[in-house]
């Protein structure tokens, strides 16, 4: 079983003292405002640079000491950012994701794209170069490029920011099947009617600081919302207290 | 990817067999076929002392250029990278020219490659350390003409002070770039260097590849990028510093030859490697065959056929480029 377990990650003035557990069957989503430290978060959670102190255990494993092949094996990272230097074709960009599993899974995986490309709805673009692609469209194939690792933990920094609603829904609803199927998921969102419909667990974060974790309820949203952000919510739950949808509202027409 | 392998070694291997058959009286392969039925004897030394020494020089710079320059590309991500742009050529050739302004090289043969090699090295650590910290390619060529242009007045200031005429032409030698009497010592001194060179860079080659999607997101799949770089940095010295020593400072091989077999290896970065030093390779030994064919009273250099030949192309690859994103 791969869990990871972090303990007082403290990075310059971006990030105090943050603990995090994600474990294998659960989606996390982490929300909080601008420059709140989520980022700065994942990556340290995903081995990308250390923090100044504090420590990141993967399956019981420093993940310092883990080589970076090692680590990728354990650990998918998609970064806030997609880029793509040269005009390269989609399926080889996501046969990329296969790179820490050695030469012939990145060949294998060219071929297996379709899979990976099918899971966010992208199948048809396979053949197209990377340069042809919309935004969206780019996010989407990058997505696929970090499912094909198949790492048992999957930390993905706004996913969705990109993409249309219809996308957004699909795409939440391939993490929560993937959740469930065993892999652990963090993903940052800034979409609060997309966190509380999918997560399992709310991270709410401030100034750098993890200020709050929740359970979806409506409740903690309403309340976390005004304290987080500064905004108010309506929200909607069915009779087993599930929420339905969050919905900001404007400011002259809070209750 | 293969068949792209086969054919540019089918194209280089004929092109090489047509620069033998190239001399002073146009194209022949009357001195081949004396040499064969071994009727004239001085066909064998013109055949491996004069004219096959030249090819390989020609082919071995043509082909570390062209890696140097495929390898430099896929780690800046830009495809104006090179070893002439990014100064890399003009510090090896300030190296060479400095050993031999203090006569080190008269005094030591290796004097001079190892010269070449600590100018190429130097410069290209430099600049790998300066990528490292800037996020704009734009500012990493900025960055390489600027010592591009330091070298090149350290040059100017040896040139300035060379005690005679010989060393004077002796330098000039090295600044216009030529494989013109070239010996087979010459290549034994510099080949080493190249083919280490040229091993470490595709060492990298599955890593290079994925550093098509950026630094963060190739570490996050597992890529050691600092490996990669000082992999990259070191074969690069290498490689161009051992040719700079054995042909001076020759430039635009390094972006034209990769720019031309991208599309052939759909745009990896990888798979570009082995492909650009083989099409390097044969862009240098046909442009070093116009040198021998054109007709004119003093011979001209390679480094300027090459460079007259090559940057327009860079001309239009950037000017291409701008229309297209600006980074």
């Amino acid at each position: 079983m791969t869990e990871l377990i972090a303990k007082g990650l403290t990075l310059a003035d971006r990030l105090v003292g943050a603990d995090f557990r994600l474990s294998p069957g659960e989606l996390v989503v982490i929300v909080g405002p601008n420059g709140s430290g989520k980022t700065s978060l994942m990556r340290l959670l995903a081995g990308q640079g250390r923090p100044d102190s504090g420590s990141v255990h993967v399956g019981g494993h420093k993940i310092g000491r883990l080589s970076p092949i090692e680590r990728a094996r354990r650990i998918a990272y998609l970064p806030q950012r997609t880029e793509v230097a040269w005009p390269i074709a989609v399926a080889d960009m996501v046969a990329l994701g296969r790179f820490a599993f050695g030469e012939a899974e990145v060949a294998r995986g060219a071929g297996d794209a379709a899979r990976w490309l099918e899971e966010v709805g992208c199948a048809a673009l396979a053949r197209r170069s990377t340069a042809t692609l919309s935004g969206g469209e780019l996010a989407l194939v990058a997505l696929a490029r970090v499912f094909a690792a198949e790492a048992p933990l999957l930390f993905l920094d706004e996913p969705a920011a990109a993409l249309d609603p219809r996308r957004q829904i699909d795409i939440m609803t391939r993490l929560e099947a993937r959740s469930r199927a065993g892999q652990g998921i963090a993903v940052v969102l800034h979409d609060l009617n997309l966190a509380a419909q999918f997560a399992d667990r709310i991270v709410w974060m401030k100034a750098g600081r993890i200020h709050a974790q929740t359970l979806p309820n409506p409740d903690d949203i309403r309340l976390q919302t005004v304290q987080i952000f500064g905004v108010s919510v309506h929200t909607s739950a069915d009779a087993s207290k599930r929420i339905r949808s969050v919905a900001v509202v404007r400011d002259d027409l809070k209750r | 990817m293969t068949r792209v392998n086969l054919l540019l070694a089918a194209l280089l291997m004929l092109t090489a067999t047509l620069a033998v058959m190239a001399g002073a009286r146009g194209f022949s392969p009357a001195l081949l076929a004396d040499w064969l039925s071994g009727r004239d004897p001085a066909a064998a030394i013109i055949l491996f002392d004069i004219r096959l020494p030249r090819i390989l020089a020609a082919a071995s710079v043509g082909a570390a250029l062209g890696l140097c320059g495929a390898g430099l590309q896929a780690l800046t991500r830009n495809p104006l990278a090179e070893p002439g742009i990014l100064g890399v050529s003009a510090a090896a050739t300030l190296g060479a020219t400095l050993t031999l302004y203090f006569g080190l090289a008269a005094a030591w043969s290796w004097a001079l490659p190892l010269g070449a090699i600590g100018g190429a090295g130097l410069v290209t650590a430099l600049l790998a350390s300066a990528a490292v910290r800037t996020r704009g390619m734009a500012t990493l060529i900025l960055i390489g003409v600027g010592l591009s242009s330091l070298a090149g007045a350290a040059m100017a200031l040896i040139l300035n002070f060379a005690p005679n005429p010989f060393s004077l032409s002796d330098l000039v030698n090295w600044t216009l770039g030529s494989v013109a009497n070239r010996s087979l010592s010459d290549l034994v001194l510099t080949l080493p260097f190249m083919v280490a060179g040229a091993a470490m860079l595709l060492t990298q080659r599955r890593s290079l590849s994925l550093l098509a999607i950026g630094e963060e997101a190739a570490s996050a799949h597992g890529l050691d990028f600092r490996r990669t770089q000082i992999a990259v940095v070191v074969g690069t010295g290498l490689a161009t510093g051992a040719s700079v020593a054995l042909a001076g400072a020759v430039g635009f091989v390094g972006i034209v030859a990769p720019h031309v077999v991208r599309p052939w290896v759909g745009h990896d970065p990888g798979r570009t490697l082995v492909p650009a030093a083989l099409a390097g390779a044969a862009m240098l030994i046909i442009a070093d065959m116009l040198v021998r064919l054109l007709p004119t009273d003093t011979e001209l250099r390679l480094g300027v056929v090459a460079a007259l030949a090559g940057a327009p192309i860079f001309l239009l690859i950037a000017l291409r480029r701008g229309t297209v994103r600006h980074d």
